[in-house]
């Protein structure tokens, strides 16, 4: 009989949950307002893997006898609040393409801790595949951009979102220290 | 220069609230839940009136007046 899930564990299970229930959210009212075209394509094929992010993180708590926490503030309402809001596409873009990077660090940190459950690990798995094309797609949109933006342009607001991004990362480590010893110890940042 | 009313009109459509609720000195933040929804309704107003906006265009707003002056500015 597998150990019942401590408490931190699922707070960051719930935490990832919640933070792909707002993915989903956010690219789906994105999807439904865009231009057509290319990136309104791939942004509703990213809402649709945000949203199925979610469904494996709520199926994964479950299957560990557990229920979701109900968390209230995302990791991208704090970005929002340390960047300021994006205004066009192309700064939307920019600041998936860092949240998504992170994200995959995190995942990816994630899948090192030693004695990962396997519905923990399977779920993960599943998701970084997922990333990699995200991290793929919204880079070679940033590059199409180029001609209606500007590479500086674009290259500043990457810089803007890094620097939001290291910022939020920073406080919510120091936030949650005791329930992210586990990642935080691991690897790098 | 681009109506106000116009602008406004759209605002509301959006946000599915009459206009006459959203004077000038209305707080964007009252008026929506979460910060995406703001960025949606940015997103909206450029396509409606095929401007461009920047982050930089944005700072300070948070009242639905200050709103309706940076679309006017980008729309020249």
């Amino acid at each position: 009989m597998p150990t019942p899930i401590a408490q931190n564990e699922l707070w960051l299970l719930s935490f990832y949950r919640v933070s792909e229930i707002s993915g989903a959210l956010f690219f789906g009212r994105l999807a439904r307002t865009i231009a057509p075209g290319p990136i309104q394509r791939d942004m509703t094929k990213h809402f649709a893997d945000e949203s199925l992010h979610a469904w494996y993180w709520t199926d994964c708590i479950a299957r560990l006898g557990a229920q979701p926490l109900k968390l209230e503030r995302t990791y991208q309402d704090q970005y929002l609040s340390q960047a300021g809001l994006p205004a066009n596409p192309m700064e939307i873009l920019a600041l998936t393409q860092v949240f998504e990077q992170r994200v995959a660090n995190q995942y990816g940190r994630h899948m090192a801790v030693p004695d990962l459950r396997p519905e923990v690990r399977e779920t993960l798995e599943r998701i970084i595949q997922d990333e990699r094309w995200h991290i793929q797609w919204v880079g070679e949109a940033l590059v199409a951009l180029e001609s209606e933006y500007g590479r500086e342009e674009i290259r500043a607001a990457l810089e803007r979102f890094r620097a939001a991004d290291k910022e939020v990362y920073r406080q919510t480590v120091a936030e949650h220290e005791q329930r992210l010893k586990d990642l935080v110890k691991l690897a790098p940042r | 220069m681009l109506d106000q009313t116009k602008i406004l009109e759209a605002i509301a459509s959006f946000l599915g609230r009459p206009p006459q609720e959203l004077r000038p000195e209305v707080e964007l933040r009252q008026l929506v839940a979460e910060s995406f929804v703001l960025v949606e309704l940015v997103v909206e107003l450029q396509e409606v009136f095929q401007i461009q906006l920047h982050g930089r265009d944005l700072e300070g707003v948070k009242t639905v007046g200050q709103l309706i002056e940076v679309v006017q500015r980008a729309a020249g």
